[in-house]
């Protein structure tokens, strides 16, 4: 019989070793688990951060009534004050009904938002 | 008798004369050195870029999300452009990965002297200097190794300790250097005088031991010739595939990402946080001094101590280190509180990065390590990238920096525990590969295990 393909695969009935060596011989499609954990955690923290701020983008770019509610006072690093609520935030928003590339990505990617 | 004569020739007794001293004269020093400078000029630009950031916003009226885009923009290259430069020090050596390096960051400075519009800056400034420090940065690490039959740790705690004095050095130089010309010329002038001074050390370093005739120091009678395992492309292609079959080849290079996410967060946004606590910017920003100072002392320190206490024990505690100091921040509005904890976070920060070489030389041996040390070299990069990025979103919707601190404690965290579960160390993991080859067996480092080659530490 022709043996299926699997994607997780590892020796779990190992007696006499240790939960190190188990973990280090669990593959995910080749790679090791622990390996494969991180980089799923650390797209869909990216993927999800990345949205929420795109997403705060838009809504602040179409009401500029949610623009006083992004965040609240920043640092201008330049005057070396807080600025305004949002004002740098504010300032490179762009046009309403506007999109830009990396904000319909993550809005793509991101089953959350 | 001058110095780079004489240094390493004791043919007789080995060259620790068997009697396993730490310190005795060695070309192996000059190696050192020549990779601490070259790593610390070549670098320097990058970890001073802020001071770049006014004159330019001056000159063309750019914001500054545009300017430091490229710096964003050089940190994706150097990590994506780290296996190739891993790579390229395997196949050429690293002698001829420091002289493609030399030749992209003088055209990438002087051609950043010219520029006129935002692309020109990414192009030059963030790709080639990107590309550049990825030479610079990850082939000259496995060419130390080579050099370091015994006291491998005492080698790289003195290289991971220029990783530390670079920054404090450099930006005040570079700011000086700006006040008196103007930010172009300061640009021509540093490519050029950094060029000339990496051409130097080009001529005085070698690849390995034997390109001067003698043996690597604390080499003894009867230690197996580093170089005899893996010399040819075919064979280290061969090799890389076995090395790549391996756990540990890409838990490390996650294990390096983690701790990166977890110190590049609080390198990022410790200052505004500071200042947003009542602190002035001065104030704030000499908290990012006193962290580079004191993680010089951990730098030195880690190699050293992973070759005696045993690698994966010490990571795991400076990782521990690193993540649990952070926890303080959620109570520290003064300014004693913050010093207190820059010195504290400073030590696990140090000490995150020195363990690695140590990790690939016990699990690798003295295979060429340029491909393993260029995946975690990626790993890193891109968590000092999500580090960096990820603390502006979540300011920007919450206003406040609390979740991006629980990230970098859980990163920090996550990485303990994933050294902690790594393989042991107390043998290399595939030390019969060219027989595995012959006979087409697919286990690894099962059935003849080989102790692992450096220090007595072993977990």
């Amino acid at each position: 019989m022709k043996a299926c393909p699997r994607l997780l695969y590892g020796n779990l009935n190992m007696q006499n070793d240790s939960l190190a060596s188990r973990l280090n011989e669990m593959r995910v499609l080749g790679l090791p688990l622990q390996f494969v954990v991180v980089v799923v955690l650390s797209l869909a923290i990216t993927i999800f951060f990345g949205a929420w701020a795109a997403d705060a983008r838009i809504e602040a770019r179409n009401n500029p009534y949610a623009q006083a509610g992004l965040g609240e006072a920043q640092f201008d690093f330049r005057t070396g004050q807080q600025a305004s609520p949002n004002g740098a935030l504010a300032g490179s928003l762009g046009n309403p009904g506007e999109e830009q590339g990396w904000e319909r990505a993550f809005l793509f990617a991101c089953p959350l938002h | 008798m001058a110095l780079g004569v004489n240094l390493g020739r004791d043919p007789g007794k080995g060259e620790d004369g068997g009697n396993g001293r730490v310190f005795y004269p060695h070309y192996a020093w000059v190696i050192v050195t020549v990779i601490a400078v070259m790593q610390m000029v070549g670098t320097s630009v990058r970890m001073a870029f802020g001071v770049f950031i006014e004159p330019l916003e001056v000159s063309f009226g750019w914001s500054q999300g545009t300017i430091t885009l490229a710096y964003a923009i050089t940190s994706l290259v150097t990590a994506l452009s780290s296996p190739f430069a891993g790579w390229f020090g395997d196949r050429f050596g690293a002698r001829k990965a420091m002289a493609v390096g030399t030749a992209l960051f003088l055209v990438g400075m002087i051609l950043t002297g010219y520029i006129s519009q935002p692309w020109h800056l990414y192009l030059y400034f963030g790709v080639l200097l990107g590309v550049a420090q990825a030479m610079f940065l990850v082939p000259l690490i496995p060419a130390a190794m080579l050099w370091f039959r015994r006291h491998l740790g005492v080698g790289m705690g003195l290289i991971m300790a220029a990783w530390g004095l670079g920054p404090a050095l450099a930006a005040p130089a570079i700011g000086a250097m700006i006040q008196y010309m103007e930010w172009q010329q300061a640009f021509l002038a540093l490519g050029v005088g950094s060029a000339l001074i990496m051409a130097g050390l080009i001529v005085v370093f070698r690849n390995k031991p034997s390109d001067r005739g003698i043996l690597p120091y604390g080499h003894r009678p009867g230690d197996p010739s580093p170089e005899e395992k893996v010399v040819d492309p075919q064979r280290i292609k061969m090799f890389n595939g076995h090395m790549r079959r391996t756990a540990a080849y890409w838990n490390l290079s996650s294990i390096h990402f983690l701790g990166c996410v977890g110190h590049a967060v609080i390198l990022i946004y410790i200052i505004p946080l500071a200042v947003s606590e009542g602190l002035s910017l001065v104030t704030a920003a000499a908290l990012l001094t006193v962290m580079s100072a004191v993680s010089i002392i951990s730098r030195i320190a880690v190699p050293i101590l992973c070759e005696h206490m045993g690698t994966r024990t010490v990571m795991a505690i400076f990782y521990f280190l690193q993540g649990i100091t952070v926890v303080s921040l959620f109570w520290t509005h003064d300014p004693w509180m913050f010093y207190l904890f820059a010195v504290l976070f400073g030590i696990g920060y140090g000490g995150e990065t020195g363990g690695f070489p140590i990790l690939n030389r016990k699990y690798y041996g003295h295979a060429p390590t340029g491909s393993p040390y260029g995946i975690q070299m990626l790993g890193a990069g891109l968590g000092m990238a999500l580090g960096g990025w990820v603390g502006g979103p979540i300011y920007d919707m919450t206003g406040s920096y609390d979740l991006a601190l629980m990230i970098a404690i859980v990163a920090s965290l996550a990485g303990m525990v994933s050294i902690v579960v790594l393989e042991p160390t107390h043998k290399i993991l595939i030390p019969d590969w060219e027989v595995e080859q012959v006979f087409g067996t697919e286990g690894h480092g099962v059935s003849n295990p080989e102790p692992a080659p450096t220090g007595s530490g072993a977990d």
